[in-house]
Order: structure tokens, then C-alpha cells, then sequence
């Protein structure tokens, strides 16, 4: 009885997956019926998941075992599954006017559902196996949502890449579980946290399984990918992408940590890596005129600031640090969700056809504060809070990351601390300049005066009101950040 | 055994290198082949090697139907690339930049 | 059940999102309906609040969460439901609620009517915030967003022709600018705090004074002193007055709610909250008192002399507002907060009426340099304006302070208090007691009596309804609000008492109150003497020129102390601001430049390594791998 619902959770999207490509395929309504059916059944999902949110506060770990495959939920799954839940819902609500009954959206809906089933999955994994399985059909799920369209000679070379780059992380982390399973003798993460290994073989292993899903999470110098994906794929893609596949990479790489904490000096890979992925990131943004191209930048340098947070709580083996950190990474799903949503709304507005998405300028932008408000105020919050300005969401969770640092009492964690915070007002330099041009008169180009769907209004407002309840009442998800950040445990 | 695994992570390099030197989008997707197939024998290997042959080759099988999809979803790219562009060099699909 | 605090915040923050969200649906006057709607759910959930308080007068904290928690610092989302919040609370919405009606009419017709009660209501929700914040952070929150909400509505004609926008932008900007010397005051006192007692929840700070500091402590003195800044600020009190004449410029509803009823007593809020700390610190105690008389007598001075029907008023709003920062300094908290409650009622009657007589006079107003705040081309209006003119005679006679009115008793309790106090004190009350009854009935009769000076003063007519009720109400509360707090059986005395706030009372003077109706007759009848027959027309000098001579105009421009700020301050400032530029260019901007190129420098580098070459994005995730490998086999080693 007890399994009823983790089983329920992790195969009711990856089954219906089928069915809501087949609904959308012979309804012909304009792919209405295939939303509705992706929207019923993240919605039981939902219910599911509130079901065991409230198990888990009571202290069981809902969870099932069936032969190689065990899966339970614990606090992290949970933090990732509500992630990818959250992501995609929206997502479903944005998706279809946004590619105004193309032929072939249909095909998004399933991809959509089967990547959320992927995803918890692999927050779900017990075993080395089952994590890399769920992983390799996470990483194959997104490949649809990439190149769905592929109007553009672009978008063809930034899936080609994805599918290079993806593969390749996917391949390390074979090689790296190969290793550990060599040197272990076992693949679950309970039993190798128990041997707790510490030989070379295992710390090239975990080496390995740091840069294989520090591909997905987009670690400097791994990120060459993301931001030709992020600028090329669909905007409710990049949504997805940015918040919530990335941080199903970051999960995969946690669990690893957890499991082989005595392998390599992890709290240094974290801090070392984050903070050049914040600076990279930072930079890198900074001349961007390309909208679509700066936020990808700015995700890396988020993930960045992720990295250190967590660093810093494997460095002083405290949990304060990892809170910071996911609760950060869930911020920047939010912040992100939203930004990109909000190009994406933008893009139907400039009636930019989906498929042909890149190249969204900051000029493109001007007028659009008068145009529609709603959707310049949830770009401006979005930014704000990414950029860290008190009190929105971004700002709290940065601060708690920061407070964490300075709590260690080591000279150069606080220098991280100081480099993290300076990096923090660097980025509104390029932030500013967005909500600059969004509040500027002008004309923008494609005068057809559409109004701004409802159904696409939802995910903006939504998202919206979160960044500014997150900022004022941060405590409001403590019950799923906390115990996610209990790693190992 | 060891040499088992010298030949895999032989693979990985040579895959590595193709994925490097290589300008053809085909041959990319064959040197991507290469390094995943290291990658099998690694685990078949690892597997045998601690006595949990049939935990080796399931997980041989798995990463065999993954780098399939892979493969395909690399190919079909190739595929449209050349139809688009006309050509299959990796020079046509490196516009963006910066 | 206390919780009603919270409702009565969440209902004008629902204004203000359903206004928003509906922004494009409603039409005029809906927004303004449903605005004032939510600012009644608020009035009623303040009194169900203040009925829970009658149970149990002791009040108590609502805690709703944790906001902020790191080391020390913990600061949480509570509501302290008290006398003296519940009090302040029922202020703000039962003005807010009558202003609210009375702008539906004023604003009819306006380009941004939504806007208008948007900005209210979000004004209301930050008051009542600011009002029943436990934690000094979070009154900071509110504090702040009044300031915000002030300077919206200053700046909200901001785009009228004529240079008249810009003057309107201008005046925003000051009150904006002034209000932040007056916060960086209170910050400061904030973070002093922290450090002293770790913790900013009021209760606790206010017990560890107490406890640990001694009478005239220096740490208290300064905390009382850097309060007293911040209260300077928001309370338009010497020498950060600056700012409230000029915030007129804004629409005459949102002078009468922020500037005179509410945002502006918010420092005497802040000094009576804190009042634990200004009894230790008896300097600063006689600072506050002389702060305020200055304030008062010179606000009332500087009211004689303005043409300007608002003019009038915020000079006279600076000066009550000084009597109930000595009330409150001195320690007579229940006195400051009884003038405060008075004062809310008949200025706001005395502004909205001001603004009833614009808005008749406004759209008639067709001859050259015709200005319709200007009381000389007013007259006769009482024939025209009846109800006008009778609700802002009880108003002026309540602030005149003539027996029954209300203010009356308040202002009579503050004297009595400051003459127990100090003789220095009270003679400069007194005097601007005396003022202020010759300012108001100077206002009055140029604006009601003797025959019409303009045309549009014979064509105006009385305003409508919507505008005409509020004002009855408030003219009902005017005349009978001191029955509040009656010499002998003083209802909120004896409330206060019961609620255990810190009291200090000097009890009803019976000389003192009839020296005060004495003189207030005297100045009413001086100001009849002098424009009774109404002779002030724009091609007269004003009679009392004739009698003052030369300080006429000096106080007409508030004792030159504005222009002297300009000279004293902003004019050094914009010399330092060119100098330091010219330093910049040469100096420290060398560096600082430098650093932008750098930033721009690394950057321009660092995006050459996004070549767009998969080959490359590979060589360089190999690179990443032998990165981790040579990271990960050097700690091994060593």
C-alpha cells in the first residue's frame, strides 16, 4: 500500500507520455486535447506528490523495491520531484499557444511528460544503475524538447552540440560508475557510503561522475553547450532547462558525493569550480546583446553561486551551506522559469514564430512596459531578483549562501564570500540594462497588437508572486529545502 | 582484466580524440560510438571482475539501447543539417559564437 | 481573537492587487469603489481587533513567520496588537476610509484614477504595517513604503503643462531626498540598537533598556538622538521641514491622508513606541521638547503669512506636529497621542474642505494668472459653498482650540503638560497657540467671508455628495472628539493606564486651559478686526503687511530658512558634486575607469573562448577533466 504512491509518482507521467502524443496526434483540435491530458495528469501527479510531502513530514521515506530497480523518496527527491513538477506544469500552460497549434507540438507534451517521469527517477535512485538509466532518459527526453522546431539552420547546430556534449557527460559517468562498481563491488549508494572508498580507482571514478553531470549543470568548463541551447531551443524550453533539468544534474552529482564522500576533496571541486563558474558566467553575460543569450550566461553564474553554497556546507560539514545552496537553486528555478517565460511571452507578442527565436536584441524590448505591463513588471522582478536586490527571493537565498561562508571563520572561504558578493553587484550590470530597455519609449518592431494569452499570463503571474513571497517569507519552503539538504542522510 | 580495461579506456581516448580532430558531423557521431563502447566493456568488465556479472551486462544493455538513441537523434540532425546546408562539414553548423 | 491585525493589513494589499489585475476591466469610478471597500474591511477588522483588545487590555503579539535569521539577527513578520497600535490603526482607517469616498469625486475624471487609489491603498497597508510592527525592522519596512507611497502621490501630476509637472516632480524629489537624511538617522539608531541589545524586536529592546542602562545613559542619549533625526524627517520638524509645504503639489486628498492625518504623525508614533528609551535620556527628552515648541511657533508663524489655501495648512500641520513632538517628548504620551487623533480628524476635515473649495473654483477659473489655491481670489463663499463652509468652520475652530471642541482639550493637555515641564517651553506654545488661531481665521474668512474677488468665485457652486459626506463626518468628529479624553474621567487615560504603556500625565489645568481659550478668542477676534470685511485682494497688500513691515515677507517664505538651505546646503553640495567630478575625471576615476575596462576588457577575452567549434567546447571540457583528475591526485598526495 505503502508503495502505491512512489510507483504511481514515477511511472503515471512516463506511461501517459505515450498517450498524450497519440491524443494529440489523431484529435486534430489544435493539440488542445493533449494539453488538457499532459495538465490531468501533472495535476494527480501533484496530488500524489502532496500526499507523500505530508508522509515524509510525518517521517516515513515513501519508497519500493522491485527487483534492481528501488526507489525512494527522500527529502532530495522530493525537492527535485517538486521542481520538475512545478517546471513542467507551468510549462504545459505556456506551451500551446505559444507554438499556436504547430504541427508537431504534440510531440512536446510527451517529451515534456516523460523527461518530468525521468527526472524524479533519477532523484529517486537508489543505485548507481538506476541513476545513470534515469539520467541517459532524462538527457534523450530533452533532446526532443531542444530541437522540436528546427526552422533554423541554428537550432540544428545548437542540438547537435547538445547531443554531443550530453552523450559525452553521459559516457564519463559510465566510466566513472564502472570504477566504483570495480572498486566497491556494489552499485548501491547505501552500501558504498557504508565502505566509505577512498582508493585511486574511486577517485578517478567520482572524478569522472563530477564532470559527466557537471555537463548538465553546466560547470565552467563544461558549459559550451548551454548557452547555443538555451538561446536556440523554444523559451518554455529553456524554462525547463534552466530550471529544473540542470538542477536534476546537480542532484545526480549530490547523490555521488554523498555516496563517496571520502573520495576526492568535493567541498574544494564545489567552491573552486563555482566560483569560476560565476565569474565565467558574469563575463560572459555582460556584453551580451542577446537576451535569450544573457540569461543563459546568467544561469551558469547562478549555478555558480549553487556550487559554492554547497561547498561551503560540505567544507565546514554543516548543513547551513547546502540549505543556501538548494534553497538558491530552487530561487533560480523560480527566477529563471520566469525570465525566460517572460521572453517567450515577448517573443509572441514581436510575433517572432516559435523555431525562429534567436536573436531577440535589447532593443527588441523598448515599449514593451507600455505594450503589456504585466509581462515587464514579471521580467523587471525576475531580473531584480536574479541581479539580488533586497527583498525578493534571489537576494535572501544569496545572503544565506553568503552567511554560511562567513560562519566557517576561514580566510579564504570569506574571500569566496567577498569575490561571490562583488560578482553579485557586477551582474546588474548587465541586468540593468534589460529592464532599461523595457521601460524605454519606443516603438517595438511587429505592430500586430495581440494581446497577451491567458493561459500564458498564468506561469508569469504564478512565478511572479513566488519571488516576492520567497523574499518576504523565505521560510515558506523550509519544509522541502531543509530536509533535501540533510546529504546522505 | 587490466587489459580489458586498458582497451576500454583505450577506447575512450581514441573516442575523445575523433570528438576532437574530427570535422565531419558523421564521423563525430561514429567517435561518440567509439567512446560509449568503452564505456560497455568497462562496466561488462567491472562487473565480472566483483562476481555481479549479470549487474555488468544489464547495465551493458541499457547503455547499448542509449547510445542507440544517441546515435539516431545524432544522425537525423546529420541528416537535416546536410539537406539545409548542404554540407556536412563542421564548419556550417559553428555560427554561434561570443 | 488578535488575528484580525492581519486581515486588516491583507485587505488594501488586496485593493492594490485587484486593482492591478482588474486595471484594464474597470471603469471609473469601480476602482475607486473597490478601493475604499478594502479600506473598510481594514476599518472593521481595526475594530474587531480593538474589541478583542477591550477583553484583554494587556494586548499581544501575533507572529507569522521568520523573515530574516542569520547569527544574531532574527527578524520575524510579527503584529503587536496594543492601546496604542489599535488606537493608530482605527486613525488610519477611518480617515483613510472617509478620504477614500471623498476622492472617488475629487479624482473624477483624472487620467490615472486607478492609479490614484492604487497608490492609496498600498499608502494604507504600509501605514497600518508601519503602525503594528514588533520588530524594528519591519516598522523600517513600512516606514520606508510610506515614504514611497508620499512620493508617488507628490510627483502624481507630474506630467501637467506649463513647467507646473515639473514643479510637481521637483517637489517629490525634495521630500524624497529630505526623508532620507531623516532615515539615514533612523538607520543608524537601528543598527546602534542591534549592536547594544542584539535583538530588534521592540519589546525586548525597550525591557533591556531598562534593565541595563542607566538614567542619562550616553548610549541611550544617542539612540534617543538618532530617532529623534529620523523623527525630524517624517514628521517635517526643524530643520528637516523642508520638505512637507512643498509636497502641496500634490492631489488634495492624498495631502489631506498623508501629509496631515497620517504618514506625517509617524515620528510621534515612533517617539511614544520608544518611549522606554527617551526617559533614559533626559537630553534628548529636552531636545524633543524644544524641537518641537521652535517647530510649533515657527510653522505657525511662517501660516500667517501664505496666500496659498494648502500653504496654510502644512505650515499649520508642522506646527501641531510640533506641539505633539513635545508632548510626546516630554513623556506626556497619552496628551501627544490624543492631539494626534484630534488633529488627524480636523486637519484632514480642514484639507478636504480646502480641496472641496479648488475643485469648485477650478473649472471656472478661465482669467489670466488666475490660481485656484490662491485665497485672494476667494470671498463670499459661504453663500455658495453652505456645507463647505460649515464643516471647515468646525475644523478650524477645533484647531483654533475654542471649548467643546476637540482640540480643545488635546491641545490644552500638551500646555498644561509643558507647563509643568519647563516655563520656556510653554511660553513658546502658547504663543503659537495664539498664532494659530489668528492664521486659521485669517484662512477662513478669506476664503467664506465678504463678497467674491474673482469670477470664478461668483460662479462656484457646492461639490457633490460623495465629496460633501466625508466631510460631515469628519466635521462630527472635529466638534465632539474630545469627549475621548474629558478633564476628570479621561477615557483614554484611563485605557492607557490599563494597558500598562509608560505615563506621565499633568491633568486638566484649569488656568492654563482658560488662559489658552482666552488668547485663542483674542486671535479670532484680531483676524476679524483685520479681514473681516474681507480686504485682501490680489491688487491689496494684505492688511497684516501693513502691521508687520518688513518680516511680512520674510515670514511668507518661512523665515528664508528654505532659501537658506538652498544657499547652506545644496548650493555647497552642487559645487562639491562639480568639483568631485573634476577630481573624478583626473583622480579616482582613473581607477575606477580602469576597473570598468578591465571588466569590459576580461570579458571581451573571455567570450573568445565561445568559438562555436564543437571541436573547441570539447578541447576545453578535456581540459576540465584534466583539471579535476591533477586537483583530485594533488590532494591525494599532498
Amino acid at each position: 500500500m505503502n508503495a502505491a504512491l512512489p510507483v504511481g509518482l514515477l511511472t503515471l507521467p512516463l506511461l501517459s507520455s505515450p498517450l498524450a502524443y497519440f491524443v494529440g496526434r489523431f484529435s486534430g483540435r489544435r493539440h488542445g486535447l493533449a494539453q488538457f491530458v499532459a495538465l490531468v495528469v501533472l495535476l494527480v501527479a501533484w496530488a500524489m506528490f502532496v500526499a507523500m510531502a505530508g508522509q515524509l513530514a510525518a517521517g516515513e521515506t515513501p519508497q519500493f523495491e522491485y527487483g534492481m530497480i528501488a526507489f525512494r523518496l527522500d527529502g532530495l527527491a522530493m525537492y527535485m520531484a517538486a521542481l520538475a513538477l512545478g517546471l513542467s506544469t507551468l510549462a504545459v500552460f505556456f506551451a500551446r499557444q505559444m507554438f499556436q497549434a504547430r504541427a508537431g507540438s504534440e510531440k512536446y507534451y510527451a517529451a515534456l511528460l516523460a523527461l518530468t517521469g525521468a527526472m524524479i527517477g533519477l532523484a529517486g535512485a537508489r543505485d548507481l544503475f538506476n541513476l545513470w538509466v534515469w539520467f541517459e532518459t532524462m538527457i534523450a527526453a530533452s533532446y526532443l524538447l531542444v530541437v522540436i522546431f528546427h526552422d533554423e539552420a541554428l537550432n540544428l547546430e545548437a542540438g547537435f552540440k547538445y547531443v554531443v556534449q550530453s552523450a559525452m557527460g553521459s559516457g564519463l559517468v559510465v566510466f566513472g560508475i564502472a570504477l566504483i562498481l570495480l572498486d566497491t563491488g556494489t552499485l548501491n549508494l547505501d552500501l558504498i557510503a557504508q565502505a566509505a572508498p577512498h582508493s585511486a580507482m574511486a577517485a578517478i571514478g567520482s572524478a569522472l561522475c563530477f564532470i559527466g553531470f557537471g555537463v548538465k549543470v553546466a560547470i565552467v568548463p563544461m558549459h559550451t553547450w548551454l548557452p547555443d541551447v538555451y538561446t536556440q531551443s523554444p523559451s518554455v524550453s529553456s524554462a525547463v532547462l534552466a530550471g529544473a533539468v540542470s538542477k536534476a544534474g546537480l542532484v545526480g552529482l549530490l547523490r555521488v558525493t554523498a555516496a563517496l564522500s571520502a573520495a576526492i576533496p568535493w567541498a574544494d571541486l564545489f567552491m573552486l569550480f563555482g566560483a569560476a563558474s560565476i565569474l565565467a558566467g558574469n563575463l560572459l553575460a555582460f556584453r551580451q546583446r542577446d537576451v535569450k543569450r544573457l540569461l543563459a550566461y546568467s544561469s551558469m553564474g547562478h549555478l555558480g553561486y549553487v556550487m559554492l553554497g554547497i561547498g561551503f556546507g560540505l567544507h565546514a560539514g554543516q548543513t547551513a551551506g547546502v540549505y543556501g545552496g538548494l534553497f538558491h537553486a530552487l530561487n533560480h528555478s523560480v527566477m529563471k522559469g520566469l525570465a525566460f517565460f517572460s521572453i517567450g511571452a515577448a517573443l509572441y507578442l514581436l510575433s517572432r514564430p516559435v523555431g525562429r527565436e534567436h536573436g531577440l536584441r535589447l532593443d527588441d524590448l523598448a515599449g514593451m512596459a507600455r505594450r503589456c505591463p504585466l509581462l515587464a513588471l514579471a521580467l523587471t522582478l525576475a531580473l531584480f531578483s536574479l541581479a539580488g536586490i533586497p527583498p525578493l527571493a534571489g537576494f535572501m537565498s544569496k545572503w544565506q549562501i553568503f552567511a554560511a561562508g562567513l560562519a566557517a571563520n576561514s580566510p579564504w572561504v570569506t574571500a569566496l564570500v567577498v569575490f561571490a558578493a562583488l560578482n553579485s553587484v557586477l551582474s546588474l550590470g548587465y541586468y540593468l540594462p534589460v529592464v532599461n530597455a523595457l521601460y524605454r519609449e519606443g516603438a517595438s518592431e511587429g505592430q500586430t497588437r495581440l494581446p497577451l494569452p491567458r493561459l500564458m499570463a498564468i506561469p508569469l503571474v504564478v512565478l511572479s508572486f513566488l519571488i516576492v513571497l520567497l523574499g518576504l517569507w523565505p521560510d515558506a519552503v523550509r519544509w522541502l529545502v531543509a530536509p533535501a539538504s540533510v546529504l546522505g542522510g | 582484466m587490466i587489459w580489458g580495461l586498458v582497451a576500454a579506456f583505450a577506447l575512450l581516448a581514441v573516442g575523445l580524440y575523433g570528438l576532437l580532430a574530427l570535422r565531419n558531423l558523421i564521423k563525430l557521431t561514429i567517435a561518440l560510438q567509439l567512446m560509449m563502447k568503452g564505456g560497455l566493456i568497462a562496466v561488462v568488465l567491472a562487473g565480472d571482475a566483483v562476481g555481479q556479472r549479470g549487474l555488468g551486462e544489464s547495465l551493458g544493455v541499457t547503455l547499448i539501447i542509449a547510445d542507440t538513441v544517441a546515435a539516431v537523434i545524432g544522425l537525423a540532425l546529420a541528416v537535416l543539417v546536410r539537406r539545409r546546408l548542404g554540407s556536412l562539414d563542421i564548419e556550417v553548423v559553428s555560427k554561434l559564437r561570443g | 481573537m488578535f488575528n484580525w491585525v492581519v486581515l486588516s493589513i491583507a485587505f488594501p494589499l488586496a485593493g492594490v492587487l485587484l486593482n492591478l489585475a482588474l486595471s484594464r476591466r474597470l471603469r471609473e469610478p469601480w476602482p475607486g469603489v473597490l478601493a475604499t471597500i478594502m479600506v473598510a474591511g481594514a476599518g472593521i477588522a481595526a475594530a474587531l481587533t480593538a474589541g478583542a483588545l477591550a477583553a484583554e487590555p494587556e494586548g499581544s503579539v501575533i507572529t507569522l513567520g521568520s523573515w530574516i535569521a542569520v547569527g544574531d539577527l532574527h527578524v520575524t513578520w510579527a503584529l503587536r496588537v496594543d492601546l496604542l497600535s489599535t488606537l493608530m490603526m482605527l486613525v488610519v482607517t477611518l480617515v483613510g476610509l472617509l478620504i477614500h469616498v471623498y476622492s472617488i469625486g475629487y479624482m473624477r475624471g483624472d487620467a490615472r484614477f486607478t492609479r490614484f487609489f492604487i497608490y492609496l491603498n498600498l499608502f494604507v497597508a504600509a501605514m497600518l504595517l508601519l503602525v503594528t510592527a514588533d520588530n524594528l525592522v519591519v516598522m523600517f519596512v513600512g516606514w520606508e513604503s510610506v515614504g514611497l507611497c508620499s512620493y508617488l502621490l507628490i510627483g502624481f501630476w507630474f506630467d501637467k503643462t506649463k513647467g507646473e509637472g515639473w514643479r510637481n516632480s521637483t517637489a517629490a524629489r525634495k521630500a524624497f531626498i529630505v526623508n532620507r537624511v531623516g532615515d539615514l538617522g533612523l538607520l543608524l539608531a537601528l543598527f546602534m540598537i542591534f549592536w547594544t541589545f542584539k535583538t530588534l524586536a521592540i519589546e525586548e529592546v525597550l525591557e533591556q533598556a531598562a534593565h541595563t542602562l542607566e538614567l542619562g545613559a550616553p548610549i541611550a542619549t544617542a539612540m534617543a538622538l538618532l530617532l529623534l533625526l529620523g523623527v525630524s524627517g517624517k514628521s517635517a520638524q526643524l530643520p528637516l521641514f523642508l520638505w512637507l509645504p512643498d509636497a502641496m503639489a500634490g492631489p488634495t486628498p492624498a495631502s489631506a491622508l498623508i501629509h496631515a492625518a497620517t504618514m506625517v504623525t509617524a515620528g510621534v508614533y515612533l517617539i511614544i513606541r520608544m518611549q522606554a528609551l527617551f526617559v533614559l535620556a533626559p537630553a534628548a527628552q529636552m531636545t524633543a521638547a524644544a524641537v518641537g515648541a521652535v517647530t510649533a511657533l515657527f510653522g505657525a508663524s511662517a501660516a500667517l503669512a501664505q496666500t496659498d489655501i494648502k500653504r496654510v495648512l502644512a505650515f499649520s500641520t508642522i506646527s501641531q506636529l510640533g506641539f505633539m513632538v513635545t508632548a510626546a517628548g516630554i513623556g506626556s504620551t497619552s496628551a501627544g497621542l490624543f492631539h494626534l487623533m484630534t488633529h488627524a480628524c480636523f486637519k484632514s476635515l480642514l484639507f478636504l474642505a480646502a480641496g472641496s473649495v479648488i475643485h469648485a473654483l477650478k473649472h471656472h477659473g478661465r482669467q489670466a494668472d488666475f490660481d485656484a489655491q490662491d485665497m485672494r481670489f476667494m470671498g463670499g463663499l459661504w453663500r455658495r459653498m453652505p456645507w463647505t463652509f460649515i464643516t471647515y468652520w468646525a475644523g478650524a475652530l477645533a484647531l483654533i482650540g475654542l471649548p467643546p471642541f476637540s482640540g480643545f482639550f488635546s491641545k490644552d493637555e500638551i500646555l498644561a503638560s509643558a507647563y509643568e515641564y519647563h516655563p520656556a517651553i510653554f511660553i513658546l506654545l502658547f504663543a503659537a497657540a495664539f498664532l494659530t488661531a489668528l492664521y486659521v481665521a485669517r484662512q477662513g474668512l478669506l476664503i467664506f467671508a465678504g463678497r467674491p474677488r474673482s469670477k470664478a468665485a461668483v460662479a462656484a457652486a457646492e461639490s457633490e455628495r460623495v465629496m460633501i459626506w466625508p466631510l460631515l463626518i469628519l466635521a462630527l468628529f472635529s466638534a465632539v472628539g474630545g469627549a475621548l479624553n474629558l478633564p476628570g474621567n479621561g477615557l483614554l487615560a484611563h485605557w492607557w493606564e490599563e494597558s500598562g504603556l509608560p505615563v506621565h500625565e499633568a491633568g486638566f489645568n484649569p488656568t492654563v486651559a482658560a488662559l489658552a481659550a482666552a488668547v485663542a478668542l483674542a486671535g479670532v477676534g484680531l483676524a476679524w478686526a483685520l479681514y473681516g470685511r474681507g480686504k485682501a485682494d490680489v491688487s491689496h497688500a494684505d492688511p497684516l503687511e501693513k502691521h508687520l513691515g518688513r518680516l511680512f515677507p520674510g515670514i511668507q517664505q518661512g523665515w528664508g530658512l528654505d532659501a537658506l538651505s538652498v544657499k547652506a546646503v545644496v548650493y555647497p553640495f552642487n559645487r562639491l558634486g562639480v568639483a568631485l567630478s573634476r577630481f573624478d575625471l583626473n583622480g579616482i576615476g582613473g581607477a575606477d575607469r580602469g576597473l570598468a575596462h578591465v571588466v569590459g576588457l576580461s570579458a571581451q577575452r573571455l567570450s573568445k573562448i565561445q568559438t562555436g567549434y564543437l571541436n573547441w567546447n570539447i578541447a576545453i571540457m578535456i581540459v576540465g577533466i584534466a583539471t579535476v583528475l591533477l586537483l583530485v591526485a594533488l590532494w591525494r598526495t599532498g
